[in-house]
């Protein structure tokens, strides 16, 4: 298992230093620079713009340098001095913009992760137990509706209703008057009923696939042998289906855990948009639309990280709980 | 995708808006128990008289902080009682305000909310004067060199240390003129506007545009010493320098100012306003010492440091301001909020302490969810633009919030402009045919073009102010509106430089030179969006009929555009949106030979980095010595009649050619919010909404 991880963690290290180059890349692809944002902006203001001065803001930002030259300050600069660069459009260094956001993100979307598993899980085997029962039908139908709605029709159809049965909206984590008071029960209160429309919009697109994915895999363990076997012998059939099945169904799930990982750290770009979510994946639209190329770039990058994180805790997982994985990665 | 989003936005608040209530009324069930209707939310429903029939002069919020002693009493927070300023041509008639209460708005960037809660020196009115603000007066000297401004004894900060001339001549000193190189007076490091700045005047010894001397006399007195005559001095400081103060103390030791070289004022100043205890100190020591004072101030270099805290400051919580409400958040906050200042100087005609209202949130969201917001009663107001129109007012009948018309300082909606310098020779001679502007312009069916592309919404006008507006020329709104093609293929047959018969595809060629027997084909530059390009092709289809070919470059980018044209690469032609002036003598951006990013002007405007003289008798060389009239006008009539000349050139060249005029801006206000003013002009010189002086708006339910 050592060998495994070692192996495992060198190939990560790797792949995400490509993956930063190849994120570095793609930001500065589209023509003009954060600068030429920054004029448009200027020049919106009725302010008078001096091509003199944008040639020293290039220079000084170093934007007229070579895109290598470009990449290795920022590479470097993270890894030697944990230095993610400095968000022009905001002004501020880059680790303020993620500090102060990275926590509402996380938040929602390890609550929406837990909801997802809590939800499907159960209905995938409820649904696999008792196939083409009207539960079954009426679960299938909710899934697929699920899986074909758009989250962020979802998303305002139910603040549409929100609307309709209580007169707000339910934007945002919070209402108006508690966004700033401080921390209550009556905020907890209020947080609570902000978070059931985007924990049900954020999670039911993933809840949908999860359950169909764990309904057909379940029913796949169902009909093998080992289960006839071990009803033969006696077995209870709750116990054939928790120890057994269910162990082995939900290794397809286990494996996707890392890129629902991703998710957790950008939460849904799109949705925290129309909900209005002080998420990660509003700032970094903007700052991909400014290219605002330090913030974007070093999101992408923690993303990539993350992911790739994401991947190994899965492979780990999938190996304790799958001594046949193990076995074929290391022989390979 | 993002645009799919909004429409269905939109279709579900069309819905919405007819079948339900006002959100934010307390007759649903969800807001008799929710926290959103405690007292932070809505008014505190207690008229200023309510304590014992004695007029309350000062927000319950702040009487409390009096009461605990965390806060100097009223008296000692405000100007002495000659010289505090009274409001009272926008206190509330015929109510009695409340204080208390959050108005919240989306975050439309800092050039919304900040003259929201801007406070000038002196402040622009609708008519081209300016009144005292911040200053109490001024004189001016017989020779109409000395401006002596007087300030208000007793004035703090917000922090409540005492606002007085040093803040002012600091200011100028030492924030605002280090960008003066010293020898030539040029501006080094800022993007103000070369040709106007309203610290220079024209030394009659060398005739050199120099930057006026700034002076301290005593604590609430200081000069402003011109080299030669200006005057709308004061309207020019309104424009370009509407904040000539700030807080020295807190300044001191983050702004670095050069020793070596000092700026061209000499070190007289330093003695005047106290050198003694001016710490000057390195671009280094100035970050650090930003950096001590707050996390927010953590830049990555002095340039930086000096563009967000020495100009655009009201973003930065902490920093000392005369405004009525201050940033008390970081900018990375979803909701921004902006509290009440203490020390607030401005009291309403009973004498009450100014604002009425306690905070300001700014809540950033994506904008298509204003219109949901605003109807669910989550906003207190917003604007919108002419296409989302039908939504609010849809909504307006829930009776949550009503629709304000605000005056655009825009002469025209749709326009097109033809680059009179563009580098292809023979093009921009033909542009600079007014005969071939002639026929473009009557070649439009204006009337159709109203129907497709605005809903009707519009009226057929020319390029010019419209009736009713200081700078109307009678005709000038009328020329050339009426489409006759017959004309125009009349008009073009006249000109030499293209053929008056058509080749194979239909269209003119031109005769002679580089492009002989080349089609005439118009280049529109547009900002790519699909109302340009309905634009551009109904244009195409009129143009058809003369003769000329169009085709669209569509500019999705419009930043790019702009650099394009500051790196010297204007356009062949454009079609654009509104344009247009508030008062011409004031800023006369857009019309005058000054800007670098007018396609019409192309290389003529004087800031360009490629200028092209014109030559001399053509209009254009008229309007480039209009130009330099108004920056020199030394009388007021002097500025008149350079005005007067450039307005005139337009509307005899009809430089750009207008199609139809323009539209209101609106705004939903929330029935809560009274004293809302509506109808004015909403535009840079004036301030946006600060003109209609937020700080006497209140809320009652």
């Amino acid at each position: 298992m050592a060998k495994f991880i070692v192996k495992k963690i060198g190939i990560m290290f790797l792949t995400v230093l490509l993956i930063s180059f190849a994120v570095f890349f793609i930001i500065t692809l589209p023509p003009g620079d954060f600068l030429t944002n920054y004029i448009g902006r200027l020049t919106a203001a009725g302010e008078s713009v001096d091509p003199v001065m944008i040639a020293n803001l290039r220079e000084q930002y170093g934007l007229d340098q070579p895109f290598v030259i470009q990449y290795w300050r920022w590479i470097t600069n993270i890894l030697f001095h944990g230095d993610f660069g400095y968000s022009f459009s905001l002004a501020m260094p880059v680790t303020t913009v993620i500090k102060a956001y990275i926590v509402p993100t996380m938040a929602l979307s390890l609550v929406t992760m837990l909801f997802t598993y809590l939800i499907s899980i159960p209905i995938g085997i409820y649904s696999a137990v008792h196939q083409y029962s009207v539960g079954d039908y009426a679960f299938t139908t909710i899934g697929f509706l699920g899986q074909a709605v758009p989250n962020f029709l979802m998303a305002i159809l139910l603040m549409f209703m929100s609307f309709k049965l209580t007169g707000d909206t339910m934007l945002g984590l919070f209402s108006p008057a508690m966004q700033n008071a401080p921390w209550s029960w009556a905020k907890f209160v209020d947080l609570c009923k902000h978070s059931v429309i985007p924990i049900i919009v954020i999670g039911l697109g993933n809840t949908c696939g999860l359950m169909r994915t764990m309904r057909s895999q379940m029913l796949d363990e169902l009909n093998k042998n080992y289960v006839m076997t071990a009803k033969a012998k006696g077995m209870k059939a709750a116990m054939i289906r928790y120890k057994y099945c269910v162990r082995a169904a939900v290794n397809p799930i286990v494996s996707s855990i890392g890129w629902s990982l991703v998710g957790i750290f950008t939460g849904s770009t799109i949705t925290a948009i129309v909900l209005n979510l002080p998420s990660m994946g509003a700032i970094m639209y903007n700052a991909l639309i400014d290219q605002d190329m330090y913030l974007a770039g070093s999101w992408l990058f923690l993303m990539a990280i993350v992911t790739v994180i994401g991947t190994f805790i899965s492979d780990v997982l999938l190996a304790w709980l799958d001594p046949r994985a193990r076995k074929e990665y290391l022989k390979g | 995708m993002k645009k799919r989003i909004t429409a269905m936005l939109l279709t579900a608040l069309m819905l919405t808006g007819m079948l339900a209530g006002c959100g934010g009324s307390s007759d649903t069930p969800a807001n008799t128990d929710t926290p959103a209707n405690t007292s932070t939310n809505t008014g505190t429903q207690q008229p200023a008289d309510a304590s014992g029939g004695e007029i309350a002069k000062e927000s319950p919020m702040l009487a409390d902080m009096v009461a605990a002693g965390t806060l100097p009493a009223l008296a000692d927070r405000i100007p002495t009682d000659a010289d505090v300023y009274v409001e009272s041509a926008y206190s509330p008639q015929g109510e009695t305000p409340v204080y208390g209460g959050t108005m919240r708005t989306p975050n439309g960037g800092m050039w919304y909310w900040g003259p929201i809660c801007e406070e000038p020196l002196f402040r622009m009115l609708d008519d081209g004067s300016v009144e005292p603000n911040v200053a109490k007066g001024y004189d001016l000297s017989d020779d109409g060199l000395v401006y002596t401004i007087h300030l208000r004894e007793g004035m703090k900060w917000s922090d409540g240390t005492p606002f007085t001339a040093e803040d002012c001549v600091y200011y100028y000193n030492y924030v605002l003129v280090t960008e003066v190189d010293n020898a030539t007076g040029d501006v080094t490091k800022s993007n103000t506007t070369k040709y106007y700045n309203w610290y220079k005047s024209e030394d009659p010894a060398d005739g050199i545009l120099k930057p006026a001397q700034v002076r301290y006399v005593d604590d609430t007195t200081f000069t402003i010493t011109l080299y030669s005559p200006k005057p709308t001095l004061l309207q020019a400081i309104c424009i370009d320098n509407k904040w000539m103060f700030c807080p020295k103390e807190w300044y001191k030791d983050i702004m670095a100012v050069n020793m070596d070289q000092p700026h061209w004022s000499g070190e007289t100043d330093l003695k005047l306003i106290g050198g003694e205890g001016l710490t000057t100190v390195t671009e280094e020591q100035a970050l650090a010492n930003a950096k001590a004072k707050s996390e927010l101030y953590t830049f990555e270099d002095y340039t930086k440091l000096a563009d967000q805290l020495g100009y655009r400051y009201w973003q930065y919580a902490g920093r000392p301001t005369l405004r009525p409400w201050n940033n008390t958040s970081s900018l990375t906050e979803q909701t921004m909020v902006f509290e009440r200042n203490p020390y607030y100087w401005k009291v309403d005609n009973e004498g009450r302490q100014l604002p009425y209202v306690d905070k300001i949130e700014i809540v950033t969201m994506d904008e298509s969810l204003n219109a949901q917001e605003i109807m669910a009663g989550n906003l207190d107001f917003c604007g919108f633009g002419t296409e989302n129109f039908p939504t609010y007012k849809a909504g307006e009948a829930t009776g949550c919030y009503n629709i304000k018309a605000m005056v655009s300082p825009n002469w025209t909606s749709s326009a097109l402009q033809l680059n009179q310098t563009y580098r292809d020779a023979q093009y921009a001679e033909l542009f600079a045919e007014i005969d071939f502007r002639h026929a473009l312009s009557i070649a439009v069916d204006r009337n159709e073009m109203n129907e497709i592309l605005f809903n009707g919404m519009h009226m057929p006008q020319q390029f010019a102010a419209p009736e009713g507006t200081a700078e109307y020329i009678p005709g000038a709104t009328t020329k050339w509106i009426d489409m006759d093609i017959d004309e125009a293929n009349k008009l073009l047959d006249g000109i030499d430089l293209i053929s008056s018969d058509l080749n194979a595809d239909g269209y003119r060629t031109f005769v002679g030179g580089a492009n002989n027997g080349k089609p005439i084909v118009l280049e529109l530059e547009t900002t790519g969006d699909e109302a340009s390009a309905q634009a551009v092709a109904l244009l195409a289809q009129y143009y058809k009929k003369i003769g000329i070919q169009v085709v669209e470059s569509p500019n999705t980018d419009n930043n790019m555009r702009n650099e394009k044209y500051y790196a010297g690469d204007v356009a062949m032609a454009s079609y654009e949106g509104g344009t247009g002036v508030f008062n011409v003598m004031l800023r006369p951006d857009y019309l005058a030979a000054n800007r670098n990013n007018n396609c019409w002007l192309g290389k003529y405007g004087m800031e360009h980095k490629d200028n092209i003289t014109p030559e001399p008798g053509t209009p254009m060389a008229e309007l480039v010595d209009a130009t330099i009239g108004l920056v020199k006008a030394a009388t007021m009539d002097e500025l008149q009649a350079a005005g007067d000349k450039i307005l005139q050139l337009h509307a005899d060249n009809t430089w750009i050619i207008g199609f139809l005029d323009n539209s209101d801006n609106f705004y939903a206000v929330n029935n809560r919010i009274h004293n809302w003013r509506d109808g004015f002009v909403m535009c840079d010189e004036l301030r946006f909404l600060g003109y209609g002086k937020p700080y006497t708006w209140f809320i009652q339910d």
